[in-house]
């Protein structure tokens, strides 16, 4: 099995996308409790399911840069390849 | 003389605990028999001596609390059935032995006794022992007849005696809490009671001699009970009146031998409907061919509902769920919405998915059964007898007999002006 190397630049690159996640699950919850009135406390009180939602968002944008970066990489190796 | 065990002071003091209220007035109001533990600490070096009197199943049930109550010597027994004689004796080793409960109420050393006889026993045994100066603690229901209960209370007040009947919800922690709360309004308006018990057996004793058939099955003969009715409903229907704090005024109903056709007398599926003066309506009901309901009284408040069979309350309206979860909810019913189903165009009723909080924050673990042989041998040392637990007694058998005499007739039975006690909303003409 090949070691594996994480850059300091890729490391980077994924906390970004964790805290744009994280942000974007608070942006989420703060919608919900002003479109149902409920108490400001549920920014505490549901910061579990914040989390989660944090946790679910990332591996979504994973899934989808995954997705984009193998498409981008197949097209250049076919581009290469003519 | 025994100081209080330390099973026993855990065991008042784990009952004050779950009460959450020690003394408190709103307990009291809802429950005041319970001020009969109130001189509880200063009695801890006394002790009355109690006679059994019928020490069938039910008899050895209670002689079981009581053996472990260092407040009581069980000093006598009586039965004519020599394997209730010796499982007895297995309890209470040293007890004297009679045949005849006369002979032990003539034993002058006897304080109480408790009867714990087939029902058609009962008035005679109660009345002969209040007439014999000792203090009764009498299993429900109290008599066989309206009649007889209405005279064995009577023989109570006239003889200033101390009276029992066994209705030991009264002293069971989690009924007396939620009494509490709904007297409180805590549930809103009290519109309807269920009450229902339901088994899935013959009810049968095995009989070794043919001959004592109905002696050891009286239950299932009407000579002996009135079946159904006076055996189980007698708990159910006193907990809807405390919860009402309100005697009914009529019911009707209807009785079958719909299933164990097997020579009884008495019904195996009965349903009463009993009708207070305001229009609200308690049911009792019960079968003995099916046990997936189990037993039940469903206390319908506006604002909740209690089953305190299972120790918990549920309110009508409960708190939304978090706003993040509603907004997920609502996403993924638009996401599934769109994808085209067959189903109904409107929705039915169903019932509410609510799981309720229990009433003592946990699972039911006693009957009060111990509780309630404990207050009597307090009410029996102090000489004290509690307010209001021989009338609860009394409406709790008289509610059922009535029931019964629904039955019988098929017609409404309206409560009997000349057997009302002056209790709660009752006036009694004789006093």
């Amino acid at each position: 099995m090949k070691d594996t190397v994480l850059t300091a630049r890729r490391k980077k690159r994924e906390l970004l996308w964790l805290a744009g996640a994280f942000l974007l699950a608070n942006a989420i919850n703060i919608y919900a409790i002003v479109s149902y009135h409920s108490p400001a406390s549920e920014l505490l009180t549901s910061f579990f399911y914040v989390l989660t939602a944090t946790v679910v968002i990332y591996l979504l944008t994973l899934l989808v840069r995954g997705c984009v970066g193998l498409i981008a990489g197949t097209v250049r190796a076919i581009i290469r390849k003519r | 003389m025994n100081d209080l065990t330390e099973k026993e002071k855990i065991d008042r003091r784990r009952f004050l605990k779950e009460l959450g209220a020690a003394g408190a007035t709103g307990l009291l109001l809802a429950s005041p028999w319970l001020s009969v533990f109130a001189r509880a600490g200063e009695t801890h070096r006394e002790r009355c001596r109690i006679g059994v009197i019928g020490t069938g199943s039910r008899g050895c049930f209670l002689m079981g609390f009581m053996a472990r109550n260092p407040k009581v010597e069980l000093a006598a027994i009586c039965d004519i059935y020599q394997p209730s004689i010796d499982a007895a004796l297995g309890i209470a080793p040293k007890a004297r032995v009679y045949k005849d409960y006369r002979q032990l109420l003539d034993d002058r050393t006897i304080d109480a006794v408790v009867i714990a006889t087939p029902l058609d026993r009962h008035h005679r045994m109660a009345v002969d022992a209040f007439d014999a100066g000792k203090d009764v603690y009498c299993e429900k229901t109290l008599g066989y007849t309206i009649e007889e209960c209405y005279d064995i209370y009577w023989h109570y007040r006239n003889s200033g005696r101390i009276f029992f009947s066994g209705q030991q919800r009264l002293f069971d922690p989690r009924y007396i809490k939620v009494m509490e709360m709904i007297h409180s309004g805590m549930f809103g308006e009290i519109n309807a009671v269920r009450t229902f018990w339901y088994r899935n057996n013959d009810w049968r004793r095995k009989v070794e001699d043919p001959k004592l058939e109905r002696h050891i099955n009286w239950r299932l003969y009407r000579e002996y009970s009135k079946g159904l009715m006076t055996e189980l409903a007698c708990h159910q229907l006193q907990v809807g009146s405390w919860a009402l704090q309100e005697i009914p005024d009529r019911v009707m109903g209807h009785g079958a031998i719909t299933h164990w056709k097997d020579g009884r007398e008495v019904y195996d599926n009965v349903h009463c409907m009993y009708v207070f003066g305001n229009g609200v309506k308690m049911t009792f009901d019960s079968v003995i061919s099916n046990k997936f309901y189990g037993l039940e009284e469903q206390i319908l408040g506006t604002l909740g509902t209690v089953e305190p069979e299972k120790g918990k309350y549920y309110f009508e309206e409960i708190p939304p769920a978090p706003a993040f979860l509603q907004l997920v909810n609502k996403w993924e019913n638009r996401l599934f919405d769109a994808i085209p189903f067959a189903g109904t165009s409107w929705a039915p009723e169903t019932a509410n998915e609510n799981t309720g909080e229990f009433i003592l924050g946990e699972r039911p673990k006693t009957d009060g059964t111990s509780l309630a042989l404990e207050a009597f041998a307090e009410a029996v040392i102090t000489r004290r007898q509690p307010e209001r637990i021989a009338e609860e007694g009394y409406y709790a058998s008289a509610l059922c007999l009535l029931g019964d005499q629904a039955l019988q007739e098929e017609r409404t039975v309206y409560f009997p002006d000349e057997f009302k006690l002056d209790y709660l909303n009752h006036k009694s003409p004789k006093q």
